[in-house]
């Protein structure tokens, strides 16, 4: 029994371990590329180079990378914010409250996801123009967080939540409201960690509504200021590694802060 | 005649929680829909638009490259989605194991493809799979084969180096969504069924697949919506080519806008049948997996 | 809207009085006005960027605002604005590549200020002004130029015994044959991509001839030159003395590792090649081979890219105006840009710039930049038309089959009838 088990846990490990591997290599691959000057990186070259600080220079002086990382994690953590907050508690109340005029309303909001974003660039374009805010951020974080893939996750992930413990709220005397923020929030600290992770991505990778919405260079986001950098007839491979390190960092900061609360799970129904 | 005022004060409560949502993406996202289907009812290049009725609906019948398209659209959703997903599924169950050794580590070295960005993954797997590259040089040594795969000039490699770098790519991303939805059971209930005697495969079956059910389907519903709309990462590993072999029909769409003289009615009108076809296997999905809803 | 109109009233008067010191002079004004702020979009910073940088250090009237973007996103970018019909916070000018110039002309009427009153067109290369001017009336102000060349290795040419002499006047014939010398060797004649024909575009150019006829139509089955394209395309296929690339890195990869002996492509392509620092002064430049194809010529061109002004946008005369002080009319401008950044545009009273005359370290002596000039003025014209895109689509899809040895004509009949679907 015991032998059984071991050989099943060292299976896992070496499955789970192969996979890791595969899935840690471009890391290396892009730090090493940090070091290497462009002609090394285009002929393969995989082992440390000394261009570090000449390659950091390059594309720190070729475009204002600081200002595009702060535009950046400026929309990023807005986005997510404004965007949990409005979905998770739409995603609730579609089970919570259900109904035949929501379940329609639902359905049409995820339809809405499916319509390829390049037939939309042009008239929404249109739409912002005549509101008066192209180059405004506006622009960037008003149809970023309505976003019907995370109504459509928190509604899934609220069918685990324990039909008792609101009913014991109910009976408790706190208002539907009180419900959602007091209780359901904490207990659904999972969801909205793995929800987080998701929309600080989707954000922080937005890449082509930006570009088209976005008028001046001052407030060019991350992705813009690093295509940049690799745009020109010979392009920098080196710089280039440098902004793409630099544009991957935040996101794996999200994920380290918020991989606690996976952990963690579901705060238990007995508080 | 309390019930009854309070079912309408719950139903007040239940609306005004969707509302914020609903109206921005009613808002942001219908108003341009509509004013694409619009312009999908209007033929001619650039601005000089006149109404053409459903002309381009019909042209898109007698379009060759739109069938390829479609095609080449379909076989990568067909191959990777169930791969993808059941690979993400299982990693997930093995790192929800309690007491499991390093699954932190494993956690984080999975998740790590997904902060990549499209065009420097799709960078690096072309590095990859070149003709000096680390998989052809493997070959090469484990004499599996004697010249080196041109993979990405190959009309049948090039789909299959798509094909990887996406399983690649995003298998940890959904991974994410079934571990945190495992990670809302009580291990409670785990540790009573290993008491009544259930081995792995049964509280899979019984307790785990479940719970996975609702996220099956929203996940799966994800990855076609994001299959389906496939575009940094051919035009990145391929450019399409050879011919048109690999490209997908949201490169063509953008050819279509972008890179030819623009006809944005004909664009529009295949944007519609993109949504047309997701659609359909949606409810097809529905029906299969089955949404908890009623 | 009062505002605006006094606006742009303002930049029509001041215009009409810069235009009056250009002619009575050719010192430029320092106006005591605040500077104008021109707002422009293009890509690459290093080179584009630096030219409307000394561009506005050489007008005192304007101050550029140059907003970088990749070259496809620029395009997108440019699209999306004119499509949408939105007139606020246009840019004044924007960067356009010539082949796809006539596109946005005809898409967009009324969108683009016409400059025949700004800049002289016979001051240009003649090639460049069909491909920037739509029924008649020119939009674009020329700018870069890709004059082909053909830069080979001379170090590999000695060790197959050819010399620089040989290399002036070669056949596509020859040029092949030196192929199976240098992979004796063990070098590669050149690079070879199975899914890029951008090559043709240098090769039916040096004939005179193009994708499209004059009417913008497919010119696919009877045209001799496309025929011969394919003809030397399947053989660098077929050969053992290509290096096999698939994209722009494998291709600068395969230059700069030494690999291959020649490159051929427009003059834009020796910033690449200097980036291999340690083969300097191993490389020079030779005109392309000829075709044999009736009027083919060892000249032709390659990319290029030119400046259009938005008639909507709130400073148009202003912009037009400055780029005919500078781009359209600033020797100066020319030859400090060579000094800076080798950058050589299609102005012709600038082919006596005395920059020109410097000769190339790197290029073993060769005074690359005037041979370019000189070979710029020779380029057969051709009307690129409004479809090169779809055209070179169109063949692209049928190529692997041509290459499998299906009959050219069928297939060239079956990707002229993709490229009239595509085109209605």
């Amino acid at each position: 029994m015991i032998k059984k088990k071991t050989i099943g846990n060292a299976c896992k490990h070496i499955f789970l371990m192969t996979i890791s591997l595969v899935c840690v290599f471009p890391f290396y691959w892009m730090i090493v590329g940090m070091t290497n000057s462009s002609s090394d990186i285009i002929q393969g070259k995989l082992t440390f180079g000394t261009k570090l600080i000449e390659n950091v220079k390059n594309a720190f002086s070729y475009s204002n990378l600081f200002r595009a990382f702060g535009n950046s994690l400026f929309l990023a953590l807005v986005v997510t914010f404004l965007g949990l907050l409005i979905c998770s508690i739409a995603g609730y109340a579609f089970v919570i409250f259900p109904s035949r005029g929501k379940e329609i309303l639902f359905m049409a909001l995820i339809a809405s996801m499916m319509v390829p974003f390049a037939a939309k660039i042009i008239p929404m374009f249109r739409m912002f123009a005549n509101l008066g805010l192209l180059n405004n951020y506006l622009a960037i974080i008003l149809p970023a967080i309505g976003t019907p893939f995370l109504i459509f996750f928190f509604k899934q992930n609220t069918y685990a939540f324990p039909k008792d413990t609101l009913e014991a709220a109910r009976v408790d005397g706190l208002n539907e409201y009180q419900i959602f923020f007091r209780i359901y929030m904490p207990m659904m600290k999972s969801t909205y960690a793995a929800a987080g992770i998701f929309m600080f991505m989707a954000s922080w990778n937005n890449y082509m509504w930006p570009l088209i919405a976005l008028q001046s260079e001052k407030k060019f986001t991350l992705p813009l200021a690093v295509s940049n950098l690799a745009s020109g007839f010979t392009p920098d491979y080196g710089m280039t590694m440098v902004g793409i390190v630099l544009s991957t960092l935040p996101t794996l900061v999200v994920f380290f802060t918020l991989q606690k609360a996976f952990v963690e799970g579901m705060v238990g129904s007995v508080k | 005649m309390k019930g009854k005022t309070l079912k309408k004060k719950n139903s007040r409560i239940g609306w005004s929680m969707v509302l914020v949502a609903s109206v921005l993406i009613l808002v942001f996202s219908y108003v341009p829909m509509v004013q694409a289907f619009l312009l999908s009812l209007k033929t001619g290049k650039g601005n000089n638009l006149t109404f053409a009725g459903l002309a381009n609906y019909a042209r898109m019948l007698k379009d060759n490259v739109f069938w390829t398209t479609i095609g080449n659209t379909l076989l990568y959703a067909v191959i990777q989605i169930p791969i993808m997903l059941f690979l993400a599924m299982l990693i997930a169950v093995l790192l929800n194991t309690p007491n499991l050794k390093l699954r932190g580590f494993y956690r984080t070295c999975i998740f790590l493809p997904c902060v990549t960005s499209p065009i420097s993954y799709s960078i690096l797997f072309k590095n990859i799979f070149s003709l000096d590259g680390v998989v052809n040089n493997l070959l090469l040594a484990l004499g599996i084969i004697e010249t080196p795969i041109a993979f990405v000039l190959d009309p049948f490699w090039g789909k299959f180096v798509i094909i990887v770098a996406l399983i690649w790519r995003y298998t940890g991303y959904f991974m994410i969504f079934f571990l945190s939805a495992l990670q809302n059971t009580d291990q409670s209930v785990y540790e009573a069924a290993k008491i009544d005697g259930a081995n792995f495969r049964q509280s899979f079956f019984k307790i785990t697949f479940p719970i996975l059910k609702p996220i099956v389907f929203l996940t799966s519903i994800m990855a076609v919506t994001n299959t389906l709309q496939l575009f940094d990462e051919v035009v990145n590993l391929t450019n399409g080519g050879p011919g048109n072999a690999t490209r997908t029909i949201s490169e063509y769409i953008y050819d279509l806008s972008f890179n030819f003289v623009p006809n944005y009615g004909y664009a529009s009108a295949v944007s519609y049948v993109v949504l047309l076809i997701i659609v359909v296997i949606t409810i097809f999905q529905k029906k299969v997996t089955g949404d908890q809803n009623d | 809207m009062k505002k605006k109109m006094f606006k742009s009233a303002a930049g029509a008067a001041m215009a009409l009085s810069m235009t009056a010191t250009a002619l009575c002079g050719s010192a430029l004004t320092v106006s005591a006005e605040e500077p104008t702020e021109i707002t422009v979009w293009a890509w690459d910073k290093t080179m584009n960027g630096t030219s409307m940088e000394v561009a506005d250090s050489l007008d005192d009237s304007v101050t550029v605002n140059f907003v970088e973007m990749a070259k496809a996103d620029c395009l997108q970018k440019i699209h999306t604005v004119l499509a949408s019909g939105v007139t606020d916070d246009l840019p004044d000018i924007v960067l356009i590549s010539d082949l796809n110039a006539q596109g946005y002309l005809m898409s967009y009427p009324d969108a683009f200020l016409p400059v025949d009153d700004y800049i002289s067109y016979d001051d240009f290369a003649s090639y460049k002004q069909e491909m920037v001017s739509y029924e008649g009336v020119g939009y674009g102000v020329p700018f870069d130029t890709g004059v082909a060349a053909l830069f080979y290795r001379t170090d590999y040419m000695e060790e197959i015994g050819v010399t620089d002499e040989d290399m002036q006047d070669l056949t596509w014939e020859e040029y092949l044959a030196l192929g199976e010398k240098l992979k004796e060797k063990g070098h590669m004649l050149q690079t070879y991509n199975p899914n890029d024909i951008a090559e043709f575009q240098i090769m039916l150019q040096s004939t005179g001839k193009w994708f499209t006829d004059d009417e913008g139509q497919a010119d696919f089955v009877d045209n001799e030159a496309l025929a011969e394209c394919y003809d030397v395309f399947k053989k660098l296929n077929e050969s053992d003395f290509c290096q096999v690339v698939s994209d722009w890195t494998g291709f600068a990869g395969a230059i700069n590792g030494g690999d291959v002996a020649c490159v051929i492509r427009g003059s834009w392509i020796t910033s690449t090649i200097m980036a291999g620092e340690d083969q300097s002064g191993l490389w020079k430049m030779a005109p392309i081979p000829k075709m044999s194809t009736e009027g083919a010529t060892h000249y032709s061109n390659q990319g290029g890219s030119s400046w259009f002004v938005l008639k909507n946008s709130e400073n148009a005369e202003a912009a037009a105006q400055f780029l005919a002080n500078t781009f359209g009319g600033s020797t100066e401008l020319y030859d400090s840009l060579l000094k800076s950044n080798n950058i050589i545009g299609t102005y012709l009273p600038a082919s006596e710039v005395e920059a020109l005359d410097a000769e190339s370290e790197y290029f073993s002596g060769q005074q690359i930049n005037k041979t370019l000039v000189e070979w710029e003025a020779q380029i057969p014209s051709v009307n690129t038309g409004v479809y090169s895109a779809e055209a070179q689509s169109a063949l692209l899809a049928v190529t692997p089959n041509i290459l499998n040895g299906s009959d050219l004509a069928t297939e060239l009949e079956s990707a002229a009838a993709q490229f009239n679907a595509s085109v209605q």
